[in-house]
Order: C-alpha cells, then structure tokens, then sequence
C-alpha cells in the first residue's frame, strides 16, 4: 500500500516497508550489512536474531531515529526520515521504553496522546488496568524494569501507529505480562489491522502470531519467509552417514552431528517430494524440526553465510 | 503455556487448523449448515495470526467444505460430513491398512492370524454393552 | 478469555495535523524547560530579598547586589537548558513521531521565551533594587564603576535577552555535537561552539549583562543600541541556524 493515509481517520493496514541495501556502520563497526527486503503492509512480522544481531539498530533505522549510512528505507512509497505525516505513523517500542526517566508516569502518557495522530485513550487505560499500572506522577524512573516495559507496550499500542515496532519486549516482561502482550496485541490488531514487527529470539513463544519472519545474523539478513512456511523448512536427516552426505550433497547443510557409522544432518530447503523417496531409499529418515531449533542451527552455523 | 499451545511447531499452522476443522465436520461436532467461528476470534483464541485462520478457512472454502454468507459469516456446506467421512473411509485401506499390511508381511505373519485378530476384536466390540 | 474482538471505534478526537504536533511540541519544550528553571528563578530572587532585606535592616551598600546575586550568573543556567534540547527533548519528541524540525521550532520559541521572561524578570530586579538604594541613597554602581540610571533600564533588558539566548542557543550547539559525534569530538568542538556567546559579549553594554570581567570590561566599547541590536541579531540567527542544522541530522541514542 504506497498510497498516503488520510488523517482523517484511523489507518487500517498500515504501511509498507521497502528496505534496499541498509547499511548501518559505527565507525569500523557494521551493525547493519545491506539488508533489502520488503514488508508488506498489515502484516504481523517477527525480526529473529540472536544478541547483538542488530535487530535493534534495524529496527531504529526504519522507525527514523537514525539515518541508514548507506541505502533507502521507504515507508508507504517515501523517504520517513524527518518527514512530518510519515514520523508520526512510526512507533518504535524499546524494551525498557526508552523513557525520560524524571518525567511522570502521567506526563510520559500525556507526551504520546499530545503527539500521537490516531491516540486511543480507551485502549490505553484497558492496557494499564490489564498491568496493573497508574497513571500518576510517579518518575518513570521509579517503576520498576517491568513496570516500564509494561507501560512501553501500553503506550504502544494504543498510538495505534500503522507502523508499530516492538523490540525485545520480552526483555522486561515476566511471563504472564508477555501473554497478556501478546493477546492485547493480536485484539488490538484485529481490530485494526496494522504493520507490526517484534524482534526477539523467543521465537516459540512468538511463532504463532507471526505471518513473516524475518532472521538476521551478524547484520545481514539471512531468511525472510512467510512464518507458516519456514515452520516446515527445517529438516533433519538421520542415517548412515554416506547416504546423509550424499543426499544433503547441495543442500544448506546448517548442522551436523556423526555417532558412530550414523550422521544427523539439519539441512534448510524443500522438500521437492522426491527427497523423501530419495532418503526412504538409502534408510535416511527424514523428520521436521521445530523453528526454534532452526533458528539456533542457522545462526551459530558459520557456513551458513 | 505457550501461543498456540494447542499446535505442534513443525507443521504449518494453517494445515493443522484445516485438519482440525475437517476432523470437526467428519465427526460432526460442526454439522451442517452450522455456522464456524471467524477468522477473528479463531485468531484470538488460539493466538494465532488471522491471516494464517484465514488461509485456512480459505482451503476449506476452496475445497467446498465451507460457505460464505456475506456480512454473516461461514456455515458448514451441507453434505460435508458425510463427503469427509467417505474420503476417509476410502483412504482408510490405502493409508492406515496398507503399511499395517506391509509390515505384517516384512515380519511373515500369516494372513489367516492377522485375519483372527481382527475377528476376536469385533466379536469383543459386539459383545460390550 | 472471550471470544469477542475488540472493537475500536474510530478516534473522535480531532486528528492531530503536524502544524498542531508542532504546537504541541514547543508547548512540551516550553513547559519541560521552564518547570525546573523557573524555580531557579524563584530561588535567586527568595535570596537576593532576604539579603536585600537584611542589608537594608542593619547594612548599607554601594554596588548593586541583583548583578552579583541574581542576574550575573542566569546566563550559565541557560545554557545547560540549551544542551537539554538534544539530551532530553530530542528523545521525548522525535520517540513519539514528531519531526527534529518540530524540536528545532520548540527549541527556537523556548528560547525567545526564556530570553523575553528573563529581560523582563532583570529589568525589574534592577528596577526595584534602584528604589531600595534610592530610598537610602545608596549608588547602585555595577562592578564596572557604572552607576546605573532609570534610562538604562531597556538596554539591560536588550542586552539581556541578547546574551541569554545565545547562551541558550550554544548549549544547543554544544549538547548536538556531543550528541551526533561522541564525548570526544563534542569535547573538542567545545571551542568553536562557544564563539557566538563569546561575540556576543562584545555587543553588549559592559556589566549590564554577560560575563563582565573587568579586564575586558576596561577596553571594551559600549556598542550603540542599533549595532548591538543588528549585530546581535544576526549573531543569534547564525547560531540558532547552526543548531537547526546540527539537530537535522541528530540520531535518537
């Protein structure tokens, strides 16, 4: 969707991201390697990475905080940074909140409603009532780690940004907060479906919300992938190791384990129909492995790169 | 505990969902003309991305399982059940009977004691209340 | 857990266009700003009268205490409120959508407020001090030997609203720098970022506002009001430009 939103009235589906060879260095330090990719307008997307990924400055890159020191960010079709209609579309979430922290509680929420286009004060009070928050002059200083992580995501979604970006909030968030999260964001989303990214690397906890995903290692983009699919594209192969050796031959072999004469190979691909007759064969079995254990093989795997 | 507890995490979620469905016509459990949960509350409850529920009801519309009522919602296409419930039992010889077959043969069992099997299972099937 | 979805009905709020996030984005800077420094104000006069008071009760005195006291140090305040402009309001504004040209027009108008309350608040300080001496016939002399007149009242409120805002607009300056490349080219961009207040110093009447020292103060010219106010003015726009221009391209931390 590259048309511009009016301002009239909230922004179901949100913007499109188009990102075309970011590139994020400090100074001899390339947090970002020419990533492009696109994310599609309306759609929920999970940025895996492991620490230090760059999921952070990925994700500060797109929502205009900083400029890309090489390549273009487009939101809905237009350069975001400084741009006046577009900044105010881009919520960026960050996992301690990201707050000025001897402002109140109720001044931080007041910053957000003064400034934020589509603001919805109703959600906002539903989320701090669910955390168990008060709006009042408490510092944010004050709150403890979960408290502000709590408010972050409050605050959050309830600027109902068409672009809503969330990052790690698992961080601050104990276990019953992050369910609470996460089934106010997918309500809050269906009731108005918008462009959302989460970065995390609890991936399980995630998955199911999740319509792309995209993992990104070292700064470069390794897989961008509709959720559902790259649930069944890790497959691990166990038999004889020269029948594994032969039938992963020009596969993306991303970890492999030998016991004896047996090998147990995680590969990332397709299954082409034939691989199972091909493996079946040679007495390889062939079986599914959870998207976590994918994600782990593909970004601790040097060769992957 | 986890989002979509009730899923595994090696399949694609939108097939387990279709399976579950079609399981829930052949059992009747949705019967006819029944209407289906939206996509939208499917979603939240699972926690479940709606477009991932939606590419589901999608097959089962594709497939003729479900219709569309605009504005309402999706109802169970009359008939399904019993059209699920004749697929399976077609599939049942190729799919459940054929390797149990398969595997009798590779461990030489003979027919007959397969055969007896089956027979003393019915009989006590018949003979419980 | 329900079933239902939410239901979000659209805002009836009326939708907040960027001229009106601009407004709102000065208001946030304004009120930020002058939440704490008011009460440095307020703190300055409770102790220059409670002196005042007491001098006056069992004392007597023949330079102006407001200088010293009051009105001589302001100008440093300032300048730590410029450098909040990156190090606080940067973050707070540009976190919740709104534009670093938002923040540069908040700063701008934070700064033409602070200098316009300040002129005013010594102009008056000055003023009511030279009631006090006068009922006690006491000089109100300024550590420059001047003895201040009724007539120069709109120049020390001139000079004052000239220092104080490029006071206010170099700690912008120095607070961006540190802020787009680090403690240490921030460190050394210390010097050029202190010109403009240093010029300034020259265009203002000696110990009327500024840092007053009196061996500048000795061979210092006493600008006319027309060059003060021209000179310093395009002194001030050429900083505050300055600072628009740093903020442009400054990174969120």
């Amino acid at each position: 969707m590259s048309s511009s939103t009016s301002l009239t009235e909230p922004t179901p589906g949100g913007h499109a991201l188009e990102l075309r060879d970011v590139t994020v260095r400090f100074g001899s330090t390339l947090a970002v390697d020419a990533v492009t990719t696109t994310i599609p307008a309306g759609a929920i997307v999970g940025l895996l990475g492991r620490n230090g990924a760059g999921k952070s400055t990925l994700l500060r890159t797109l929502a205009a905080h900083r400029r890309p020191s090489d390549g273009t960010v487009r939101v809905a079709g237009e350069d975001p940074y400084e741009h006046e209609r577009l900044m105010a579309d881009l919520c960026l979430v960050r996992h301690d909140g990201d707050f000025n922290l001897d402002v109140s509680v109720a001044d931080s929420i007041a910053i957000a409603a003064a400034l934020r286009p589509h603001w919805d004060g109703a959600t906002l009070d539903r989320l701090m009532e669910r955390f168990r928050l008060q709006s009042n002059r408490t510092k944010v200083g004050a709150l403890s780690l979960g408290q502000r992580a709590a408010l972050a995501v409050s605050i959050g979604i309830a600027t109902r940004s068409p672009v809503t970006m969330f990052d790690e909030p698992h961080l601050g968030l104990d276990a019953p907060s992050r369910y609470a999260f996460y089934d106010e964001l997918l309500a809050t989303y269906i009731a108005m479906p918008r462009t959302i990214i989460v970065s995390t690397h609890l991936i399980d906890e995630v998955a199911s919300l999740l319509e792309h995903v995209l993992i990104i290692d070292r700064g470069a983009l390794l897989v961008h992938e509709p959720a559902d699919e790259l649930r069944t594209r890790g497959l691990e192969l166990t038999g004889p190791s020269a029948a594994v050796d032969e039938i992963t031959g020009g596969m993306a072999v991303l970890s492999s384990r030998t016991l004896g004469p047996t090998t147990s190979a995680v590969v990332f691909g397709e299954d082409h129909g034939d691989l199972q007759d091909r493996a079946a064969a040679a007495g390889v079995e062939v079986g599914p492995i959870p998207l976590q254990d994918l994600f782990v093989a593909m970004t601790s795997q040097e060769s992957v790169r | 505990m986890s989002a979509g507890a009730a899923f595994d995490d090696r399949t694609a979620i939108y097939r387990q969902i279709a399976d579950r469905l079609r399981d829930d016509i052949a059992r009747s459990v949705l019967s006819d003309d029944a209407q289906v949960m939206s996509t939208n509350q499917y979603a939240a409850f699972h926690r479940i991305n709606p477009a991932t529920v939606a590419k589901a009801f999608q097959e089962l519309v594709d497939d003729g399982l479900l219709y569309k009522r605009r504005g309402v919602g999706m109802f169970v296409t009359p008939g399904s059940g019993e059209r699920l419930r004749d697929e399976r039992r077609s599939r049942f010889v190729l799919d459940v009977l054929g390797p149990v077959l398969d595997e009798a043969e590779r461990l030489a069992i003979p027919v007959d004691d397969i055969l007896a099997v089956i027979r003393a299972r019915s009989t006590t099937a018949k003979g419980r209340p | 857990m329900t079933t239902d979805t939410h239901t979000i009905t659209p805002t009836s709020d009326p939708v907040r266009s960027p001229r009106r996030r601009a407004g709102e984005s000065a208001q946030i800077v304004v009120f930020g700003t002058v939440a704490w420094l008011g009460y440095v104000w307020l703190a300055a006069t409770i102790v220059y009268a409670i002196v005042l008071a007491c001098v006056v009760r069992w004392g007597s005195l023949d330079t102006s205490l407001w200088r010293p006291l009051a009105s001589g140090w302001q100008q440093y305040v300032v300048l730590a409120a410029g450098v909040t402009v990156s190090t606080t309001f940067l973050r707070m504004l540009v976190r919740n959508g709104a534009t670093r040209r938002m923040l540069s027009i908040a700063a701008t108008v934070t700064m033409s407020a602070i200098a316009a309350a300040l002129a005013i608040w010594n102009m008056a300080g000055f003023a009511i001090e030279k009631v006090v001496y006068d009922a006690n016939d006491w000089p109100q002399t300024l550590p420059t030997d001047a003895v201040i007149g009724w007539n120069d009242l709109p120049r020390i409120a001139l000079d004052n609203a000239l220092v104080v805002a490029v006071y206010y607009s170099t700690g912008w300056i120095i607070g961006c720098c540190y802020t787009r490349w680090g403690a240490l080219a921030g460190t050394a961009l210390l010097l050029p970022a202190v010109v403009p207040a240093a010029a300034m110093e020259f265009l203002v009447t000696p110990g009327f506002a500024g840092v007053n020292i009196d061996v500048i103060a000795s061979w210092r010219p006493h600008p006319h009001p027309v060059v003060t106010i021209v000179a310093g003015g395009a002194l001030l726009a050429a900083s505050v430009y300055v600072a628009h221009r740093l903020t442009r391209g400054a990174p969120v931390r």
